[in-house]
């Protein structure tokens, strides 16, 4: 190779990368063959409409999270709220010709609507939702869970704008015998193939049914981000956000508990009693998760933060409790040893994340940590340890911990 | 003034020539190093062909993805990030085809866990069977991708801290 060919082939390997390759499946791989999966693996030039602080955790699909102090904003903004995928983005979508599609055995009858259909038949909400993974925080588990590593950045309350579900399942009718909605979305299976489908959960009807149980197609008063489910979603707040499907097409009104992809064996699921690290737990053992459990983010100051004596200065950050309000909020400089209460807002709204702020100083020169606790309003408090191991590494809501130094 | 001596004209023409000549030696001791320099970093340097240019583009194109597709620095496979060590090459076959490799550094397990994500992988996720190929990649996979110990609860990272002066 010569050097007046090497920006040449610069070029025609970086064109070659924007093309990228088809995903074949070969029956057997013979050694030496170059894998098509190469192609796609150039630098990741970070999400488009993202902000590119936000720490990706795998390109594809594209997974990737909110460092805490990017979420100091009492609402999340577009470009800071967390990105999840099990599968590939759709392409070519046309909003004029997106429809959302009610059916089901325990649906009176089905009904097809366009995005102009919900906009002109119902009444529109504004709301601010908690969205959380219900996977946030897996990394600190040990034994570690198989799936995305995140640790305190798969969360995010921004205001949500669309038709109340419920609106939508009693225009359509719903049977006494419901007992699950099932959601689809237009997501593209990792493989290619069009026929399965990527993901498929949903929740009970009694959840379905509440006034905070959005079909939404706006955040924060613009369309949805193409990565958060454009042009139109599900928004549970307080529930795993893989009930919220994206880029939704079809609600099912089950009969059963829906079954479709990452509904059974062990998705999203924990064990039905208390395991020791590492126990394998047979399938039938797990339960679906559905509130989530108390927490809270320190989103000021950042990390790391230098204090000079013993000037005070505002420690401050968002609580929720899934389904529950958060009733009290306290923060640590000693490890747990003392707790000290702070002021809490009440939510927006139901199912809004609460914000929290409070004063201190540090009491001599060092090394400090601010530790952060919430308490639920029936009394359940964040640990400040790993709490029950369970086999897929969910439902981490151990307390926030931030480094602090006087000097 | 002493005749052998030279007056101060004389003086400043010499020394400006000294100077003149000083520099052009200068200059070219440095062309010299520089030329030695590039023969030995590149020997074909010195030959005729090493200046022709490649017309082939197919050859170009394949001489750099290998160049960037083998490429390894302090023992990680540059485009994948996987730990270059054993079997390394069939994972980068084998696994960069649907997901990124992340799917595979990030996670950590034992031999039977990636099994199971295997199993997992070709019952759900149209993975094909590995047929000889799965015992080097469990080995390689449970060998440089364990579960490291982490107790209840880790310490926070002091190496990612970055410290800055609060307002």
């Amino acid at each position: 190779m010569n050097r007046k060919g090497f920006i040449k082939a610069a070029g025609i390997a970086a064109i070659g990368s924007v093309i990228g390759a088809k995903i074949v499946f070969a029956e057997n791989l013979p050694e030496g063959i170059e894998p098509l999966g190469l192609e796609d693996s150039t630098p990741n030039p970070g999400i488009s409409n993202k902000s590119d602080e936000l720490i990706v955790l795998n390109s594809k699909p594209w997974n990737a999270e909110t460092p805490p102090h990017l979420l100091d904003d009492k609402i999340t903004p577009a470009d800071k709220f967390f990105v999840r995928n099990n599968g590939q983005v759709p392409e070519n979508i046309v909003v004029s010709t997106w429809t959302l599609t009610i059916e089901g055995e325990s649906a009176e009858t089905t009904k097809t609507y366009t995005l102009e259909d919900l906009k002109t038949q119902f009444a529109h909400h504004t709301l601010q939702l908690t969205v959380e993974c219900g996977g946030n925080g897996r990394s600190e588990f040990s034994p570690p869970a198989k799936g995305n590593q995140w640790s305190l950045g798969a969360v995010g309350c921004p205001s949500w704008t669309g038709v109340r579900l419920k609106d939508v399942l009693n225009d359509v009718g719903v049977k006494s015998d419901a007992v699950y909605i099932g959601y689809y979305g237009k997501d593209i299976h990792l493989s290619g193939d069009r026929n399965k489908v990527v993901i498929s959960r949903g929740v009970p009807i009694r959840k379905a049914m509440e006034t905070e149980s959005l079909i939404a197609w706006a955040m924060n008063g613009e369309d949805l981000p193409l990565m958060n489910g454009y042009p139109l979603r599900l928004v549970f707040g307080g529930w795993p956000a893989s009930t919220s499907g994206k880029w939704l097409h079809k609600i099912s009104i089950r009969d059963i508990v829906h079954d479709g992809p990452k509904m059974g064996g062990k998705s999203y699921r924990v064990p039905k009693y208390p395991v020791a690290p590492g126990t394998k737990v047979p399938d039938e053992d797990m339960k679906i998760i559905e509130s989530m459990p108390v927490k809270s983010l320190i989103t000021s100051p950042k990390t790391g933060a230098i204090v000079s004596g013993a000037k005070s200065f505002e420690v401050r950050g968002h609580a929720w409790a899934g389904d529950l309000e958060v009733k009290e909020m306290h923060v640590s400089i000693d490890f747990g040893a003392s707790w000290k209460k702070c002021e809490l807002e009440k939510p927006a709204n139901r199912l809004a994340w609460q914000h929290w702020k409070t004063t201190i100083s540090l009491p001599q020169d060092g090394y400090f940590e601010i530790w952060a606790k919430a308490t639920d309003s029936t009394g359940s408090m964040q640990p400040m340890i790993v709490p029950g191991w369970n086999p897929k590494g969910y439902l981490n809501n151990a307390t926030h911990r931030i480094a602090v130094k006087r000097q | 003034m002493d005749e052998n001596q030279l007056d101060p004209k004389e003086k400043k023409d010499v020394v400006i020539n000294l100077i003149r000549t000083f520099n052009l030696l200068h200059l070219m001791f440095w062309v010299i190093v520089t030329l030695l320099l590039l023969v030995w970093i590149d020997p074909d340097f010195l030959k005729d062909e090493y200046w022709e240019p490649n017309t082939s583009e197919m050859s170009i194109n394949q001489d750099f993805d290998e160049l960037m597709r083998d490429s390894v620095v302090n023992g990680i496979h540059v485009i994948s990030g996987l730990k270059a060590e054993g079997d390394y090459q069939l994972i980068v076959s084998y696994c960069g085809r649907c997901h990124s490799y992340e799917l595979v550094t990030q996670n950590r397990a034992t031999k039977s866990g990636w099994k199971e994500m295997i199993i997992w992988m070709q019952e759900t996720q149209e993975l094909q069977d590995l047929g000889e190929h799965e015992t080097p990649i469990l080995e390689y996979l449970a060998t440089f991708y364990a579960p490291e110990d982490k107790g209840r609860r880790p310490q926070l990272n002091q190496a990612e801290i970055n410290w800055y002066e609060l307002e």
